[in-house]
């Protein structure tokens, strides 16, 4: 039998009982992390921008 | 410019989407742990998967009615990244599997169904690639596409429902379904699925662009 949803209480956040990667928060370097992915995904983004700047840039001149 | 408002508000959600789900606060759940923020990258390549799926037999089902062949070319650039999501979807699955159910592959209902979706669109490429004519490859790709997306729904959202799976979490196992998501982890949740379902539109119209480039200069 499938079990039950269990709901996820208020307590859940604060449940000191599971490990979370609290030491990697308190020296801050999470926002490092959050960081170095934030700067690919922004690279990621300004190459798709520049295709799509290229796309544009070609329908014009197809048009022309 | 204007018509590209859309573009900026993707990137806006994407953004959000990353640093709500590295940075916000989730539920200390055993077992799961901070891997539980894989929800908001894992899942909605699912749902951006079946959205980006939708999109393309509904331009198939148009083509066959007014036999455009744009809306052909649309279909296949929109099946494209919405199979592109879905392998995604698979691969951090399996990661994500082998550190919380032990591992990479367990033969799940879910996962096994998901497999077999891919395969019969991989199926509808090989087809593409097969037909020399374009209307007749047109034609009767769109008719496989809707047979493919008709076996999709079904392998996904049903057979799966009806025998145990690890997905749903039973026997105690911890999956994330087990737990009902909660309305903070919906707040990065639906922006997340709504930011990367954007990202495959995007991609897939600067694909569809250049095809047409394609056939009106060669």
């Amino acid at each position: 039998m499938a079990q039950e949803k269990q709901k996820i209480e208020a307590s859940d956040y604060t449940n000191n009982d599971v490990e979370m990667a609290d030491a990697l928060r308190e020296d801050g370097k999470i926002y490092v992390l959050t960081g170095i992915i934030l700067i690919i995904l922004a690279g990621t983004i300004a190459y798709l921008v520049t295709i799509d700047r290229k796309v544009s840039r070609l329908e014009k001149q197809s048009k022309s | 410019m204007r018509q590209n408002w859309w573009k900026f508000l993707t990137v806006f959600l994407l953004g959000y989407t990353f640093i709500g789900g590295l940075l916000f606060e989730v539920p200390r759940l055993n077992i799961l742990n901070e891997t539980i923020r894989a929800l908001h990258f894992h899942v909605p390549m699912w749902f951006g998967m079946i959205i980006l799926l939708s999109i393309s037999v509904y331009y198939s089902i148009n083509y066959l009615r007014k036999g455009s062949i744009e809306t052909d070319h649309k279909a296949i650039e929109f099946a494209n990244v919405g199979v592109v999501f879905g392998v995604f979807g698979i691969l951090t699955g399996m990661f994500w599997a082998q550190f919380t159910w032990g591992a990479w592959w367990s033969g799940d209902p879910k996962q096994n169904a998901s497999a077999i979706g891919l395969l019969i669109y991989f199926a509808y490429f090989v087809l593409r690639g097969s037909l020399e004519n374009e209307e007749q490859r047109a034609r009767i790709s769109a008719v496989y596409n809707i047979f493919a997306f008709s076996a999709l729904i079904p392998l996904l959202f049903i057979l799966p429902r009806l025998t145990d799976s690890l997905h749903p979490g039973n026997g105690g196992n911890p999956g994330f379904n087990a737990y009902d998501m909660d309305s903070r982890l919906r707040l990065v949740f639906y922006p997340a699925v709504v930011a990367w379902t954007m990202l495959g539109v995007w991609i897939a119209t600067v694909r569809f662009r250049i095809k047409r480039l394609e056939s009106t200069h060669l």
